[in-house]
Parts: structure tokens; sequence; C-alpha cells
């Protein structure tokens, strides 16, 4: 039970994303709130890493960290490592290169993420051309074959709409067109489908499991949505209170979850395969603690069910190493009880 | 579509299907463009539809002076024993024996290019400012938003006879002076749009894009302040007319020979409550409607661009 910074110790070298101790603070009136403490994940070519997390608890500033978006008085200390180089000392300059082109992002509100007042395909075109010198003719092409392999239908008339002539799901899929235009090494997800109806969810997720096959590009995908995780994701990462509180793939996080938070969050999951007892949802008591306070230990005690006094509220846990691509952070994390699938 | 319909049974509108090819034939009812309905609603606006044909009308005579005027621009009518209006001379003859008609249109050609001018470079220079200053923030807004102040805030009639005693009264130096006064109010209206909308989702859209700040400045930001921009270049321009007469007025602007309204309304105060009256009348009727022309086009292209306006 060797506590480990990394989820694997590098026993994989076609890590496209290696984030090693992520750790972003924001200093305040009331005193410096940690946003992300102390995360690790890594994220392969051709596969995607699901976060999930409610609100609050560092998804979105984990992501932007990435990208190198946050505001400048975030205090950030850790690794970046994309394909080796570390993004965190990077210059502006060279993570202006690789936004857009190595690393692309679609964003959760694709309405308020599209210019209003510039044609889609003009902003398709503008990300290939703030990266790439191709003639006008020919990046008019890409674009209506970009909208095409999204599935946009006729794309050679809307390419010359305005982004409210579009649908919902259509503008998500435009976002997704942009994102890709440049073949991304890494693309990030942040909550691709929160906006959107339970169908289009669907259509676009397939979208995005579509091009990954293509492309082989990995995927980062940021949600709250446990459901869209099992969907897509390869393995997940679960973050409480800017903490990454287990590791795993999608099938033994999802069957074997080996964090009380984990098992809170998938029991307050509506399950219409359920009869009897379970149809009741489960949730988890409590509410998420302020970044500013957060309660000594394990942060997530107070609202725990296994917590025991005297432990949980003293040690901070270490992440602990629980096989192969597993880990989690909770002192009891092998001695919980057995998981009740309550679909079983 | 090969199935027979039912007659009477109107099923295209529930047929989903089918709306992307129709739209590609053409059948579907067209979709709006910002740009379409920009244009419908201007040109249903009856202020900015008469300001547009005023402008139009007396741009066209006043630059095309050369072929419009009845009269070369300075000749005497030696022969003229009346100066008052005729149909021979419509706006009668200045004191001089001059063709007065022709002389407003030569002069409105200085006043009209003194108001474009300085409507185009504050706007230029005012839009620059102000969006650095609203990008950018910290020391730069902090900077540039004290100094527009200042410019604010000096007596303009008194700075603007100073630097115009000191650098010579051509037109050009009139344009600049006068662009020295009016870039502020269009740089304090940009700047405060793009505080607001640098913090809009597609502005970090574009940095995740990889794009620079010059290129979120210019492709991003700007191009959504078209409606506010325009419409205060419009009323910079009527009131830098109106200022460049107020100028030439007091004896500070266009120097003779040249000439402008501003300094034909200078000459002609002395025949105020005479028969020749009409001296001070023609070019001041003409300051009149072009401001008028102007201001009612800057109204119009206001609604027009509000999108939250009555969609014609």
């Amino acid at each position: 039970m060797d506590p480990v910074t990394t989820l694997d110790k590098g026993s994989r070298d076609d890590a496209v994303l290696r984030v090693e101790d992520l750790k972003v603070t924001f200093p305040t009136h009331d005193g410096p709130v940690p946003a992300v403490n102390g995360v690790s994940f890594a994220v392969y070519e051709g596969e995607t890493l699901g976060i999930v997390g409610e609100s609050g608890s560092g998804k979105t500033v984990t992501s932007m960290s990435i990208l190198g978006l946050l505001p400048k008085r975030a205090q950030i200390s850790g690794k970046i490592l994309f394909r080796g180089v570390d993004l965190l000392s990077s210059t502006e300059g060279q993570l202006r290169e690789i936004r857009g082109d190595r690393i692309a992002m679609v964003f959760q509100d694709a309405l308020a993420a599209l210019n209003p007042v510039m044609k889609v395909g003009a902003q398709i075109s503008e990300m290939i051309l703030t990266h790439h010198d191709t003639p006008k003719a020919e990046v008019r092409e890409r674009v209506i074959e970009l909208l095409d392999l999204v599935g946009v239908p006729n794309p050679s008339a809307r390419v010359d709409q305005y982004p409210h002539e579009y649908s919902g799901g259509m503008r998500q899929r435009a976002m997704i067109a942009m994102a890709i235009a440049n073949e991304p090494d890494l693309l990030i997800a942040d909550e691709p489908t929160t906006a959107l109806d339970v169908t289009i969810q669907a259509q676009v997720m397939d979208v995005f499991e579509r091009i990954q096959d293509r492309t082989n590009s990995a995927m980062l995908l940021i949600t709250h949505d446990l459901g869209v995780v099992a969907g897509v994701a390869d393995s997940v990462m679960v973050m409480y209170a800017g903490r990454d509180v287990e590791h795993g793939t999608v099938d033994n996080l999802f069957y074997d979850p080996r964090h009380p938070y984990t098992r809170g969050l998938l029991s307050s999951l509506p399950r219409p395969d359920v009869e009897g007892r379970a149809q009741r949802l489960q949730r988890i008591r409590g509410n998420p603690p302020s970044l500013l306070h957060l309660p000594p230990g394990c942060s997530f005690w107070p609202r725990c069910v296994n917590a025991q006094k005297g432990v949980c509220d003293v040690t901070d846990p270490p992440l602990l190493l629980l096989g192969d691509d597993r880990s989690s952070r909770c002192l009891f994390a092998e001695t919980l009880p057995p998981w009740e699938s309550t679909g079983e | 579509m090969t199935v027979l319909d039912p007659p009477g049974i109107g099923h295209d509108a529930y047929d989903d299907d089918d709306f992307d090819d129709d739209l590609a034939a053409g059948t579907a009812p067209e979709a709006r463009t910002q740009w379409q309905l920009f244009r419908r609603r201007f040109f249903r606006h009856k202020g900015a539809m008469f300001g547009l044909f005023v402008l139009v009308v007396l741009g066209f005579c006043c630059y095309g002076a050369g072929w419009v005027a009845p009269f070369p621009k300075g000749q005497l009518d030696l022969t003229a024993l009346d100066p008052q209006p005729s149909w021979h001379h419509i706006f009668g003859l200045d004191p001089l024996g001059r063709d007065y008609f022709s002389e407003v249109l030569y002069a409105g050609q200085v006043s009209l290019t003194i108001g474009l001018g300085v409507g185009l470079l504050s706007t230029v220079i005012g839009s620059m400012v102000g969006a650095v200053a609203g990008y950018f923030g910290t020391w730069r807004d902090a900077a540039l938003m004290r100094i527009t102040d200042l410019f604010l805030i000096v007596p303009q009639i008194a700075v603007l006879a100073i630097a115009l005693k000191k650098f010579g009264n051509s037109a050009t130096t009139i344009v600049l002076v006068l662009t020295g006064l009016f870039w502020m109010t269009i740089a304090r209206i940009v700047r405060g749009q793009v505080l607001s909308l640098k913090e809009k989702e597609f502005v970090e859209a574009a940095r995740a894009a990889g794009a620079s700040n010059s290129r979120i400045i210019f492709r991003t930001i700007l191009p959504n302040l078209v409606g506010p921009i325009s419409v205060n270049a419009t009323l910079s321009v009527a009131l830098a007319i109106a200022t460049e007469s107020t100028l030439s007025f007091l004896g500070f602007g266009i120097q003779r020979p040249a000439t402008s309204w501003g300094n034909m309304l200078s000459d002609a105060r002395g025949y105020v409550g005479t028969s020749q009256a009409y001296l001070v009348y023609f070019p001041g009727i003409m300051l009149l409607l072009i401001t008028l022309a102007i201001n009612f086009l800057g109204d119009g292209l206001r609604d027009a661009l509000d999108p939250q306006g009555e969609s014609a």
C-alpha cells in the first residue's frame, strides 16, 4: 500500500498527457482557495479519461490549467506534461501554438462559445488559419468536410450560416468540428452534453466516439453525468473538493467502487432496472465543504457513512494503489464492505 | 416523395427529415441573416431614408460641384443688377458678385471633407484606445482612461483656437485637431463594451483555440461592436461639421480664399437684418440639413442594429 503520485508508474509510455501533483490555489480576500489540491492522472492515445465530480470539485479548473487559461492570480504547481513537455513552464507563445492545434477544447454551452457575428464556417476556418497557412479554397473545402464528419446535414449550405441559425445539437457539433479541425492529439470536452437534451446527448457522444476512432486522439471528458462516462470513457477519475479521490477503469470503478464518495455518487443514480427498496434515490448526506475551510483529515469524512472517529478526521489519506490502474484516496479502501451493486 | 398523400392533408409540416433537402432546393422558408434583418429594418426606417437621401444629394452636389454648379468657382457676374435670388442665380449673388449657389457647393466640399475625415480618424483612434484599455485592463486601462479624461475636461474651443493658431489652419490641421478632441467618446463606449465582451465564453474559446491577443481583439471582439461604433461615427461626423463651422465663424477655422460653410456664415454675419440676409440663411440651412440628415442616419443605424428592435 504505497502512496503513489501518479496513476501508473510509467508502465505505459504512450501517455499524451500526464498531470502530476497539480495544485491550483486562488488567493482571495478570505484566504487562499485550493481549487485543485494535488491531482495526478494520465490520458493515453485513443483513450478517454472521464473526470467526474460535483460542481466546485475542480474539474474545470483542472482543464483550464492544462490550456494555461487560468487567470494570472492563480498559483499553480506540479507538472503538466504534454507529450513530455511541461506546459506549466512553457511560454505564452509556445502555449498559443499548442492551443487549438495540439490540444483543443469543446465547451459546454456552444451558443455562448461561438461568436454570434461570425459565420460558423468562418469560425472553423479561423481555427485552421490561426495555425496553418492554407489556401482559402482548400480551407473552405476542409470546413465542409468537417461539418459533414460531425453530422451537420447539408454542410455546403450550413457553412455560411450564423450560430443562431443552428439548433442546439448542431451548434455542439459545429463546436466539435472546430475542435477537431487541426486533428489535435488531445481533446478536452468540458461538459459537452450538459446543455443538450438526452437524445441529442447520445448523438453528440456518438460523434465523439466516431472522431476518436478516426483520429486516435486522446480525450479528457469532464462531466458530472456518470451515465455519459459509463458510455464512452475508458477510465475514470473521481474528484471531490479539489482532490482525485478514486481512479479506475470504467468497469472496475462502476462495479467495485473503492471510495465511499464514488459509492454515494453511484447509489444516487436512478436505476430503472431495479425493483423494490432501491427505487428510492439514495443521497449523500450533507453539503460539499467550503474550499476555504476544509475539514481536517479526509475532506469527505463529515459526509462519509464509513468514517471512523479518530482516524478519518485526523489523517489526510494518501492515494493508495489498489492494483493496475486502480487507486483510491480512502484509508479503508481495501476494507470497505463489499459493494452491493443494486443492479444485481 | 413517392408516397401519395391523402388530399387535403398537409403532411409537410410534420416531415422533418426533408427539411435540409428543402433548404438546399430553396423551397424552405428562407432563413434571414443578421445582415438581411439589418437591411430590412434600416430601409424601412423613414428618418434614416430621409437622412440618406439628403446626404447623397448634398454629397453629390458638393463633390460634383464642377458639373453641378451653374457657374465656375469665383467667377464674377458683372452684368447682374440685382443680387437677390432669382431664377438665374437661385441663391443670389454674394457682395462681390459671385454666384452664391456655386460658392455654397464648393464650400460644402471642405465642410464635408473635414466632417468625414474627423469621423473616420476619431473612430479609428478611439476604437483602438478603447479596445486596448478594455481588453488588457490593469495599468494600460488606467493610463489610457486617465488620458481620455484629461482630453475630455480641457476647454475645447480654447484649445482648438490655440492649436490652430500654432499649427496653421489648413483643412488637414483642422481635421487633426478636431480628431484630438473627438476620439474620447468612442473610446469610452468601446472600452465599456470590450470589458463585458471579453468575459464572454466565445472569447475564451478563441483563446483556447490559440488566437493571439490582436487576433482576438480584431477578429473576435471588434466585429461585435460594429453597431455602436458606426452609430457613433455618424454622429461624430455631424458634430465635426458643426464644430468646424463654429471655429470658422470665430475666425480660427478655414481662412479665405478657401471657403467653408462656417466662414461663409462668418462673412455674412454683417448682413443680418438687411435685404441680403439670405447670405446667412443659405449656408446656415445647408449646415442644418446636413447635420440633421447625419443624425437621422445615425438613429436609423442604431435602431436597425438593435437586435431587440422591432422586427420590421
